[in-house]
């Protein structure tokens, strides 16, 4: 049963590296904002952070995460931190650098058939539907932390950025590394919608959870609002709206 | 007669002093909608400010005080600073916001 735990430490992990899912973790001096994204994969998240300042921000937020077989339910409430090191304002265009930390705690309910081992949190196989299979839930707690940057460019025509996050705990270490170039079709104003369409690439490493990713994503943005939507090469849904309060 | 042309000159100016006042900044960074309404929540917050309008094509704040009263150069500064930008200029002019709307709406066709 000591794996148990290691199964709620690969979801804080998940989770925690994916953060933060919009391109900016500060917006501007006493501004708060609320960020919500559905996963196909049955995935609900939001979040609030608050920024005292244009440099920094903190807040919290809350995840639940089913596992296609309905064979393990994922809770995670998590604290973070984000900073801007360094903005370069150009007249048309921005840089910035980020970085950002953030701590959380994870509860898994996971359904062990009966006479079956627990699998490797690696492989992320939750096991049977519990509808057909005699057994039990287990629930286990775990914490860990994390802390990642990002650099960034844009302009009202261009996007890149460069972003890598890294998780660890006792059980764990695990890695995320991502690229995304942007272009968009029209340059925006303040009061007109903004689109741009992102390219998106993932590398994660490590012993919790390896894999590739490659996104097309659309990103839409107005006063307020933000939006992205798109699918991965495997066909996945992603999605996730930002709201400035 | 002299103390007379003192006094309205005096008055004059006052009434021109006491006129609500454009300012004109021009400000780099802001490549963004999302990110740039800072700029119009930071200036809003400053209780002489009627109106705020932000052009990124044109890299322009441009802020109404109300009547008889101004934001010193380092307010503004600061203002902006706080929304994450760099004020690089500022100027002051008697531009009505619709003309300065208009030339935006013209500039973006």
């Amino acid at each position: 049963m000591k794996i148990l735990p290691l199964f709620a430490t690969a979801l804080l992990a998940a989770v925690l590296v994916s953060r933060p899912a919009t391109a900016r973790p500060v917006l501007y001096a006493d501004s708060t904002s609320a960020m919500v994204e559905y996963g196909a994969g049955d995935m609900k998240e939001a979040a609030v952070f608050y920024a005292p300042e244009y440099y920094f921000s903190f807040g919290v937020g809350r995840v639940e995460l089913d596992s296609p077989g309905g064979g393990a339910r994922h809770e995670l409430n998590y604290a973070r931190v984000n900073y801007l090191a360094k903005r370069w304002n150009m007249e048309a265009a921005q840089a910035n650098i980020f970085f950002w930390g953030g701590a959380g705690k994870g509860k898994v309910d996971l359904w062990v058939p009966a006479g079956s081992v627990v699998p490797p949190p690696g492989a992320h196989d939750h096991g049977l539907n519990p509808g057909n299979t005699a057994g039990y839930w287990a629930t286990v707690e775990s914490n860990g932390w994390n802390a990642g940057g990002q650099i960034d460019y844009e302009t009202r025509r261009l996007y890149a950025l460069l972003k890598t996050d890294n998780y660890r705990s006792q059980a764990f270490t695990m890695r995320t590394d991502t690229v995304q170039f942007g272009i968009a079709p029209y340059e925006h104003e303040t009061n007109t919608l903004a689109t741009f369409f992102i390219l998106s690439g993932t590398r994660s490493s490590g012993n919790a959870h390896q894999d590739e990713e490659l996104a097309l994503l659309v990103r839409l943005f107005k006063k307020r609002a933000w939006f992205e939507a798109g699918v991965t090469t495997e066909g996945e849904l992603r999605a996730s709206a930002m709201f400035s309060l | 007669m002299k103390k007379f042309s003192f006094a309205v000159s005096v008055l004059l100016l006052a009434s021109l002093t006491a006129r609500a006042e454009t300012i004109e900044m021009n400000v780099y960074g802001m490549v963004c909608g999302f990110c740039a309404q800072g700029i119009e929540a930071s200036l809003r917050k400053n209780p002489a400010t009627l109106d705020v309008v932000v052009s990124l094509e044109k890299k322009l704040v441009v802020v109404k005080t109300k009547e008889g009263e101004d934001i010193a150069d380092p307010e503004l500064k600061k203002a902006i600073a706080d929304a994450g930008y760099d004020m690089k200029s500022v100027k002051r002019t008697q531009r009505s916001m619709e003309d300065v709307r208009k030339e935006l709406v013209a500039a973006n066709k």
